[in-house]
């Protein structure tokens, strides 16, 4: 628990889960505290450090997205505009951004909304413990909050209430004019921001040590060409002083701030470090389209906002290598990271597995490709059906070769059957699989078209496998 | 000073070739042989590079297209570079079974996309000098504009665009602007004993530049006992040249 003085005596200032169990709420007379919790651990509060250490939270958040905000007394706003994607779409990214401040030891709410001001109150006010708006459902999600979620003095919340205007929707619902002349402009303004029909710019951390480079405009810009062209000089400028310093960048935030004062963030990411201002510029231009200039753009800024040193010396990467002419292959795989997000960017490499679904892994594509030196002995269709498909067997042969099966709304007759190629679930990976087989077949139809089917189990032992068909791939 | 006329002139005529957007091709074979001889041979070469050809599978393979995969996988083995395998759904190559065609999954850069980004994606790539060829699961209908683009795109860099289409209800997709439309499935097998023997293949080349569609019958060594390497001349050359008995026949015209 810590505790600060009003003026008059100390009084809580905040308090963990255990004490607010116990009763302990903020604003409550320390002395009072005290009586409630006999052994209370309490601690003289500071709100200059805990804004000091706000910052810098915010600054750690720089490996999110470039444009990060320390909204205090207790919030951090993220601009994640552009940069989902890059850790496989929202959900994905709500998830990782959890987990890493869960690691350092905080208790966090998060939401994901298209205005920081609806970011806000849902963070604080909403029901979940994580929010995720789809775009476009802002109001609807505001609505059933209530109206202190607007950020407001205690006063104008106050007056709201005894009005009868609980929640944002019966804001949103009412006249406007009215609610103006008797709480003043503010309440209307939260209201848009909150919404989105006014923009809320905020005010973002730069690091200090970071490389960057700006340009302000004479007259706002607009068009693609002219965006090129800047982008084009402070590439130039950054990849200049990244030679210098033998660095190269691994990730890239442009930041244009429009003519009405909203900031469009930009990051692009590489595989390696690079320094080539050629390459910069390619990715970098890539995204010129996400850009919506508005009005026009006043001033544009480029930080290097994550570089390491650059190898000068020894073997470069295999990308860089450049077979048979392929010299820019690092600068497509950047580009297409960009695109789609890195993590769907990748090579096949082969895993020591004998169930086929899990004998070929995902491996980034800066990694050397690996010569396949795994024999691969059995063959196996090019493209496998995942999951596999149940079907139906309606005979079989002494054997347990299939020969006559359904699929697709058709009957196939076997002509010609191949196998069976036992294989043994991995039984050191799950009990399920201790003794579970499946048998595979290459079975020919008469129409030529061979099937890769597999019966799960053995075919006489019950604990193997329910005996159940199920197609794999075709040949 | 003949010498340095010479260079002019071999100046000049790469030049006109840049105009004519065929300069990426110039320095290399212009076509991509596919293995198959008689193919090969209708096609003057191959199939042609810098350009997109699309491949449409039949009967159970319509929507997995197993052997056109393996088809364009054999294609692929035959060229060197870096190839870009483009798909909007999961990727659902399998390592192993590439290997088997002769081409190695360490030569592929796997892309996953959103649908709507694949041809965007599609078009990107294909500007790209640095890679080979770029192969699509195309899950999305084709423009004939689209196809076109495509086909543009593929001109100015010299990398070759192989469409892997399929078609769930069977129904062949409208024409489109690609140099070639090929259709590649199971051809029923003749000789009707139990016995697993030769791999039976049917190549049809629906739709070509010179508009002339034709029918090609391939019986390929078994999978069991070999991995199916067109480089082998005894893959094609023996069994092409003597077929198992049949009427459609290496290179009867179907058209």
């Amino acid at each position: 628990m810590l505790h600060e003085h009003d003026g008059r005596r100390p009084v809580v200032m905040a308090a963990d889960v255990m004490a607010r169990q116990a009763g302990v709420r903020p604003g409550m007379a320390l002395a009072h505290a005290r009586s409630l919790i006999a052994d209370l651990a309490a601690f003289e509060g500071n709100w200059e450090a805990d804004e000091a250490a706000l910052e810098r939270l915010a600054a750690w958040c720089l490996w999110l997205c470039p444009l990060t905000s320390a909204d205090p007394p207790d919030g951090v706003w993220c601009d994640t505009s552009g940069c989902a994607h890059l850790y496989g779409g929202e959900d994905a990214m709500l998830a990782v951004v959890r987990e890493r401040l869960e690691a350092l030891g905080y208790h966090i709410r998060l939401a994901l909304a298209d205005t920081p001001g609806a970011a806000h109150a849902l963070a604080r006010f909403g029901r979940e413990r994580d929010t995720l708006v789809p775009s476009r459902g802002t109001a609807a999600a505001l609505d059933p909050l209530p109206v202190a979620a607007l950020r407001l003095p205690a006063e104008t919340c106050e007056g709201l209430i005894r009005l009868g205007f609980t929640r944002i929707g019966d804001l949103r619902r009412t006249a406007r004019a009215p609610l103006t002349r008797r709480f003043g402009d503010l309440l209307m303004h939260r209201l848009d921001e909150a919404l989105g029909v006014r923009p809320e710019p905020i005010r973002p951390v730069i690091p200090l040590d970071a490389i960057r480079a700006q340009r302000q405009m004479v007259e706002p810009i607009g068009t693609a060409e002219a965006l090129a062209v800047v982008i084009g000089e402070l590439v130039d400028e950054i990849s200049e002083i990244l030679r210098q310093r033998g660095q190269g960048a691994r990730q890239l935030d442009l930041v244009c701030e429009r003519v009405d004062g909203t900031l469009q963030p930009v990051r692009v990411g590489t595989a390696s470090p690079v320094d080539q201002p050629a390459h910069l510029r390619r990715l970098l231009q890539e995204r010129i389209a996400v850009i919506e200039s508005g009005f026009g753009i006043e001033v544009m800024t480029l930080t290097v906002s994550h570089h390491e040193a650059r190898q000068t010396t020894g073997d470069q990467s295999v990308l860089e290598r450049g077979q048979d002419g392929s010299g820019d292959l690092a600068c497509l795989v950047d580009r297409l990271c960009n695109r789609v997000g890195a993590s769907r960017v990748f090579r096949l490499t082969p895993r020591a597995s004998q169930i086929p679904e899990r004998a070929q892994a995902q491996s980034p594509v800066t990694q050397d490709a690996a010569d396949p030196t795994s024999t691969f002995s059995f063959v196996r269709p090019i493209r496998l059906l995942d999951p596999p498909k149940p079907l139906r067997v309606e005979a079989e042969v002494e054997s347990g070769a299939p020969q006559r099966f359904v699929w697709d709304g058709r009957t196939h007759r076997v002509r010609g059957a191949d196998g069976p190629e036992r294989i043994q679930g991995e039984w050191w990976l799950s009990d399920s699989e201790f003794h579970a087989a499946r048998d595979y077949w290459i079975a020919e139809t008469e129409h030529g078209e061979r099937f890769w089917l597999y019966r799960q189990g053995d075919g006489t032992h019950s604990w193997t496998g329910d005996g159940a068909w199920f197609l794999h791939g075709l040949f | 000073m003949a010498g340095r006329t010479a260079d002019t002139l071999a100046l000049l005529r790469d030049e006109i070739r840049r105009m004519e957007r065929h300069h990426a091709v110039a320095g290399m074979d212009a076509n991509l042989p596919t293995g198959f001889t008689a193919l090969d041979e209708r096609l003057g070469g191959g199939l042609s590079r810098g350009r997109v050809h699309e491949f449409l599978g039949t009967g159970c393979d319509r929507a997995l297209l197993a052997r056109p995969t393996r088809f364009v996988a054999h294609v692929l083995a035959r060229i060197p570079g870096q190839v870009v395998w483009l798909a909007a759904h999961h990727l659902n190559l399998h390592a192993a079974g590439l290997q088997g065609a002769g081409l190695s999954p360490g030569r592929l850069i796997c892309v996953q996309s959103e649908t709507r980004d694949l041809l965007p994606l599609c078009e990107d790539v294909l500007r790209e000098r640095g890679v080979a060829a770029l192969v699509c699961d195309l899950c999305v209908p084709l423009s004939l504009t689209a196809s076109r683009r495509l086909q543009l795109a593929a001109e100015s860099s010299g990398t070759t665009g192989f469409l892997l289409r399929p078609t769930p209800n069977g129904a062949v997709p409208p024409p489109s602007a690609c140099d070639t439309r090929w259709r590649i499935g199971a051809a029923r097998p003749v000789p009707l004993n139990s016995v697993m023997g030769l791999e039976h293949w049917r190549i049809e080349l629906l739709r070509s530049r010179d508009g002339r569609a034709f029918t090609w019958t391939y019986g390929l060594p078994g999978h069991a006992t070999d991995p199916l390497d067109l480089a082998s001349p005894v893959a094609h050359g023996s069994v092409a040249a003597s077929p198992p008995a049949g009427d459609h026949r290496d290179g009867a015209c179907a058209a």
